[in-house]
């Protein structure tokens, strides 16, 4: 089967996640990575998790998922046979992806700018928490922070306390996700016109688009959103569940876990009624003397069988034997030389006639030779002196 | 076999901050005497891990010169530039009793890790400094390698063809005999210990002037105007043109009769007078030349030494893995390196009869980092902190 | 000033060395403390004492020749001298008497030459079970070639040094002086110090079987890792260091003058080009980059030698080491002589010998901060220390020696009879 991205060829400069996402999607439909790592690697390669806690590049759970597919070579940009090996690299190819501080390529003599002239077709993908340009472009910002400053945190957590994050990354992700969805959009127009583009992919600009109504209400009335009190996940025997019980489908769900009889006598309340008995928590109490007699399995087929929405909290060893992942074959087994086997998360959408393809993640520059006599031409003796010289390793 | 003994550095732990050849070369002489020696690398490791071997071959971040160098090590990554690395450095000090190094003079100074402070943490350990010209002196912070110290150290003024620029000696000369003189000089200072610690250091390039003493003897005893210098060419063909290679004879006069023989001369060329340095001496090299010239290199070798003349040929590294005489003194032991199998070592050139010191391949990088900081009580959550932060690997 | 005792104060050594591998290690223990008693017979002293192209004080041999050897008195500084005819019954005896005294003894003979005599390391042993013997052989002291005979430059070729010596295209010139004796020398300093520490920790002395072939086998031990590996043997480099470019010796101006030039990295050619006044040639795509300047050799070469041809070597070296080049001159033992830096550091020693006057003499590489291992005495000529050390040592009485010199067991000059004479076998 032709993955839809066959033929085409990426460069990757990226630390962390935003921009190796990004590019993880586009190798997963067939795009030719190569990832640019710094002589020191990805720095995800030191954040884990690692097998027994044993710190590891080649074994980092969070580099292995987002690095499938790819292959790596380490060079040193900051020197002039780095940045002459890099311009050669990109001279075959179609997309360049990078998450450096902006204007950082360009000091280096390897921008777009650098490239487009020669590479009109060129896609240029740059992923920076504030964009290219304006006031913030040089500022410094993490996951937290964005979070923060994207406007979500002020919502999250239990208003009588500090606002919370999510664990995970999420920004993160769904940054590469946007710049992904962009950089496909302007291949697409490079392949219609035959003229690229620099996409300039600002993290902040995403997080503000995933919770406009926040700024709506501000909009509208003048409200501003706090965070409110926390809907405590319910806890059964071996686990907890989380609801969201509307108002037409409380008689369902009581006659569910109360009886036939408990059921009728609310459909007989009226509206009012009900909203009382939800306000005093009558409801919470009545659920928790149930739940806690059910597995958090059970409570959640009985709930959705009610057509509750419901879900119970899962964990990982949840997520990794649902059937329904199972079911779409969304986890991707994938051997490692260094890890071994595990599973990783696949491409989260299935298209007509793909079939996303896997192979490891790489090591550190376990490319480079490969790389080097492809792309630059260079003699195995050529790239035995560009090592000696620690431009690569 | 009998009982082994401990080895001469039993219970004495070296940490070796050496990078390419003097540094871990001196440890690695040090390890084959039993000591406990950590190899104390930077985040990008020992750059002669990517030392790009003569050959071309590719071994990643095995290069020969490091499995030589920094075999029967562990290795431990830390980056002393940080202020943590620097402090878990300090910690790991007062395991020690000895600290190698080959910086250039001022950068231990720079990392505020010089001797004073390496005492302060521990007053009895030794700091072994081993630098091209020392830690004083005009020349102190010139920036050296193996050709250009075996040029300014005095053996290079007469090396090669008149015609051509003078040419080097093969291999690491200037740096295994700092090696060696280093380890000597750090092994007294281990004598002194009950006194306390001290700073050793030595100069790579008064090594190398103290290795070719004839001629700064001849430079004393006859005086500015004639000593000392010769023109270059003026030792001519450093040997026998074999029929397949260079050999060599250095019969001294005594030895002349039985050359002569063995060249089949006639037996008055044989009869030299001492203090006859042209003659009849002239005679009978050309008739020994003529006779090398129609014999291989080694049988120049075999027959010259079956008549108890000094005699030899340039011996391959093939020669010398087959040589009986190595492999009867198992000087290259075998040892197996993971990735890459079984890799020939050369050991040290002399022998305790009854010590044993355990074979351990070189160490990858930072494969023993989890390991050593555990035994200085720093916790799993500690070390993966500071992993994360790059300041250990 | 009060320094602490040296590092091998208490430490006897009975140096049988010749030549200059042995009494070069015997020297360094003397140096550091060690009481040295460099022992030759009359009819065997050092050979160096007695060779026919000996250096002697402006080319004077003198009458008393063997003490004014320029080989001899350097290396055999800060010891005693004894002789000792060691083929007599009565001179094994003070031997053995010695070596019961004694913590080190040191010989670089060929192998069957002790046991000849009676004095392999069983007797000694017996003697003094913590005796520590050192035999520096040429290739060991068992193993079919542990018989052959070699000076210097033989295990240079043997030891696989001269295999990877000499230009790319021409291996036949010579190169630099023979290096396996001084490797060999530190070698034994450092087998000696290391069994000394073993004796401390085990209480045994033994018997360090030295190979000096495998010393010299030490310059190129990354090359037999190597072939072990790819099984190809390594290529002769001359002067390039892998992936420096250039790495070369360039001409400076005047006769023979070079100066040795190695660019390791990218930034290396920014500092050549500096040093070259050439700011413009930093970027010049030609030799910006590590594949630029191997591709572009010869240009690159010529640009640099027309550059170095304008300055000698020490203008060259200080030009391209304020730029931070790595950079050496081709330097001469005359130079080397007056070398601002080797002076600065009171490298060389000032000695007043007691027949060849006063000379000066390479100093050590290695300084201890706590004390200073220096020449502590000048050599001794010819059994200078005999009644020092058989009176003191062994309470012989005047007679006694009187004796031991009549029988011509002790004495002062060589006995150059017949089978006597200049320079003997090799190690």
């Amino acid at each position: 089967m032709t993955a839809p991205l066959d033929g085409l060829t990426v460069v990757e400069v990226g630390q962390g996640i935003t921009a190796a996402y990004c590019t993880l999607l586009l190798s997963s439909l067939g795009a030719e990575v190569i990832k640019v790592e710094p002589l020191r690697g990805d720095e995800t390669r030191r954040l884990g998790p690692f097998p027994q806690d044993v710190p590891d590049r080649e074994r980092s759970g969070q580099f292995l998922a987002l690095n499938r597919n790819k292959r790596s070579i380490a060079l040193d940009l900051d020197t002039p046979t780095g940045q002459d090996l890099f311009r050669s690299l990109v001279q075959r190819a179609d997309i360049v992806v990078e998450n450096e501080a902006p204007g950082r390529m360009a000091e280096r003599g390897i921008g777009y700018e650098h490239f487009v002239e020669a590479q009109p077709a060129l896609v240029w993908t740059s992923i920076t928490p504030f964009g290219q340009a304006g006031e913030y472009r040089d500022r410094q910002a993490t996951e937290i922070t964005l979070f923060a400053h994207g406007g979500l945190m002020v919502l999250v957590g239990d208003v009588a306390r500090e606002p919370l994050m999510f664990q995970g990354n999420p920004m993160l992700h769904s940054a590469g996700l946007y710049a992904f969805s962009a950089t496909m959009l302007a291949v697409h127009l490079a392949e219609a016109t035959g003229v690229g583009q620099q996409v300039d992919s600002a993290i902040l600009d995403g997080i503000a688009a995933s919770h406009f109504q926040a700024m709506m209400d501000y909009e509208y009335a003048g409200l501003v959103r706090r965070r409110g009190p926390m809907h405590m996940p319910i806890p059964t025997m071996d686990g907890f569940i989380s609801f969201t019980v509307q108002a037409h489908q409380y008689a369902d769900f009581r006659r569910l876990i109360m009886g036939e009889e408990a059921g009728a006598a609310v459909e007989q309340e009226s509206a009012v009624e009900r909203d009382r008995r939800r306000a005093e928590g009558e409801m919470d109490n009545e659920i928790l003397m149930w739940s806690v007699q059910q597995t958090k399995y059970d409570a959640y087929h009985q709930a959705q069988s009610a057509h509750v929405p419901a879900a119970f909290l899962a964990g990982p060893q949840d997520l990794l034997e649902s059937p329904q992942y199972e079911h779409r074959d969304f986890w991707v087994t994938i051997p490692h030389p260094d890890a071994g086997e595990l599973k990783y998360p696949g491409f989260p959408a299935q298209l007509t006639g793909v079939e996303p393809s896997w192979s490891p993640a790489p090591r550190l520059g376990e490319h480079a030779d490969q790389i080097l006599a492809d792309f630059a031409g260079l003699t195995a003796d050529e790239i035995s002196d560009v090592r000696a010289a620690g431009v690569i390793r | 076999m009998g009982a082994t003994v401990p080895p001469p550095l039993h219970g004495v732990r070296v940490l070796d901050l050496g990078r390419e050849i003097a540094g871990p070369l001196c440890a690695r002489f040090l390890s084959r005497m039993g000591a406990d020696v950590i190899k104390v690398e930077p985040p990008l490791g020992d750059p002669i891990r990517r030392a790009n071997s003569t050959s071309g071959a590719r071994t990643g971040e095995s290069s020969p010169g490091h499995l030589y160098a920094n075999e029967g090590k562990r290795s431990v990554v830390m980056d002393l530039a940080t202020p943590s690395g620097r402090q878990v450095f300090l910690r790991l000090v007062r395991t020690a009793d000895i600290v190698i190094e080959n910086f250039e003079p001022q950068v231990l100074a720079d990392l505020d890790l010089d001797y004073p402070v390496l005492r302060a943490a521990n007053p009895g350990v030794i700091l072994t400094s081993i630098s091209a010209y020392g830690d004083t002196g005009p020349y102190r912070d010139f920036q050296a390698r193996e050709l250009t110290l075996f040029a300014m150290g005095g053996h290079m003024y007469r090396s090669g063809a008149p015609d051509r620029p003078p040419v080097r000696m093969g291999g690491h000369p200037t740096e295994v005999l700092a090696a060696l003189g280093a380890g000597y000089a750090t092994l007294a200072a281990l004598r002194m210990r009950a006194a306390g610690g001290q700073h050793v250091t030595y100069s790579a390039f008064e090594s190398q002037v103290t290795s070719h003493a004839q001629a700064m003897v001849e430079v004393s005893y006859y005086g500015m105007e004639t000593g000392g210098d010769a023109p270059r060419g003026a030792a001519g063909i450093r040997g026998l043109l074999a029929r397949d290679g260079l050999a060599m004879i250095s019969a001294q006069e005594q030895q002349m009769p039985r050359l002569a023989a063995l060249v089949g001369a006639p037996p008055e060329l044989g009869q030299v007078d001492p203090m006859d340095r042209g003659g009849r001496r002239g005679e009978l090299m050309e008739r020994v030349a003529e006779w090398a010239s129609q014999r291989t290199a080694r049988e120049v070798y075999e027959l010259g030494q079956g008549a108890r003349v000094p005699a030899s040929f340039v011996a391959s590294p093939q020669d010398l893995l087959e040589s009986p005489q190595y492999r009867h003194r198992n000087f290259i032991r075998e040892v197996e390196q993971p990735e890459l199998g079984t890799v020939a070592v050369p050991g040290l050139p002399f022998k305790w009869p009854e010590s044993e010191v355990p074979e351990r391949p070189a160490p990858r990088l930072g494969e023993h980092t989890v390991e050593v900081l555990e035994s200085l009580d720093m916790t799993r959550d500690q070390i993966l902190r500071l992993a994360a932060a790059g300041v250990v690997a | 000033m009060s320094q602490a005792p040296l590092p091998l104060h208490g430490v006897r050594v009975l140096d049988m060395g010749q030549f200059w591998a042995a009494p070069n290690a015997g020297r360094a223990l003397a140096d550091a403390g060690a009481e040295v008693i460099k022992v030759e017979a009359c009819a065997r002293p050092d050979p160096l004492r007695i060779q026919a192209r000996g250096i002697y004080p402006d080319h004077v041999p003198g009458e008393d020749h063997w003490n004014r050897s320029g080989m001899v008195n350097e290396r055999n500084r800060s010891k005693l001298s004894l002789t000792l005819d060691l083929s007599s019954e009565r001179g094994k005896d003070i031997f053995l008497r010695l070596v019961g005294l004694s913590d080190v003894v040191m010989q670089n003979y060929s192998s069957r030459v002790m046991p000849g005599l009676g004095l392999g390391y069983d007797t000694l042993s017996k003697v003094n079970p913590q005796i520590i013997m050192v035999s520096v052989m040429s290739q060991g002291l068992e193993g079919p070639e542990s018989e052959y005979v070699s000076y210097g430059q033989n295990l240079e070729q043997l030891g696989g040094i001269s295999y990877f010596s000499g230009y790319p295209d021409d291996e036949t010139s010579s190169v630099g002086f023979a290096l396996p004796d001084p490797l060999a020398g530190a070698t034994t300093a450092l087998a000696v110090i290391s069994a000394l520490r073993h004796r401390e920790l085990t209480g045994r002395g033994m018997h360090i079987d030295l190979s000096q072939r495998e010393a010299a086998s030490l310059v190129i031990g990354d090359s037999l890792v190597e072939y072990s590996i790819t099984g190809e043997a390594p290529a002769r480099l001359g002067n390039q260091e892998p992936g420096a470019h250039p790495s070369e010796c360039y001409p400076c101006n005047g006769d023979d003058r070079w100066v040795a030039i190695v660019v390791r990295n990218d930034d290396d050619w920014a500092r050549l080009c500096q040093a070259m006044g050439r700011p413009d040639l930093v970027g010049h795509p030609d030799f910006a980059t590590v594949i630029g300047r191997k591709r572009n050799r010869a240009a690159l070469d010529q640009l640099v030698s027309g550059w170095t041809c304008q300055h000698d070597p020490y203008q060259a070296l200080a030009l391209l080491q304020l730029a931070g080049v790595p950079s050496g001159a081709v330097l001469t033992p005359r130079e080397l002589f007056r070398d601002p830096h080797l002076r600065e550091r009171g490298f060389w020693e000032r000695v007043e010998d007691p027949s060849a006057g006063v000379q000066e003499y390479y100093g050590r590489p290695h300084r201890l901060s706590m004390t200073e291992l220096g020449t502590r005495s000048p050599t001794p000529t010819l059994g200078q220390h005999n009644r020092q050390i058989l009176q003191g040592l062994l309470g012989m009485s005047d007679t006694d020696i009187e004796e031991l010199e009549s029988e011509g067991v002790i004495g002062n000059r060589p006995l150059l009879g017949s089978s006597g004479g200049m320079a003997r076998g090799a190690q």
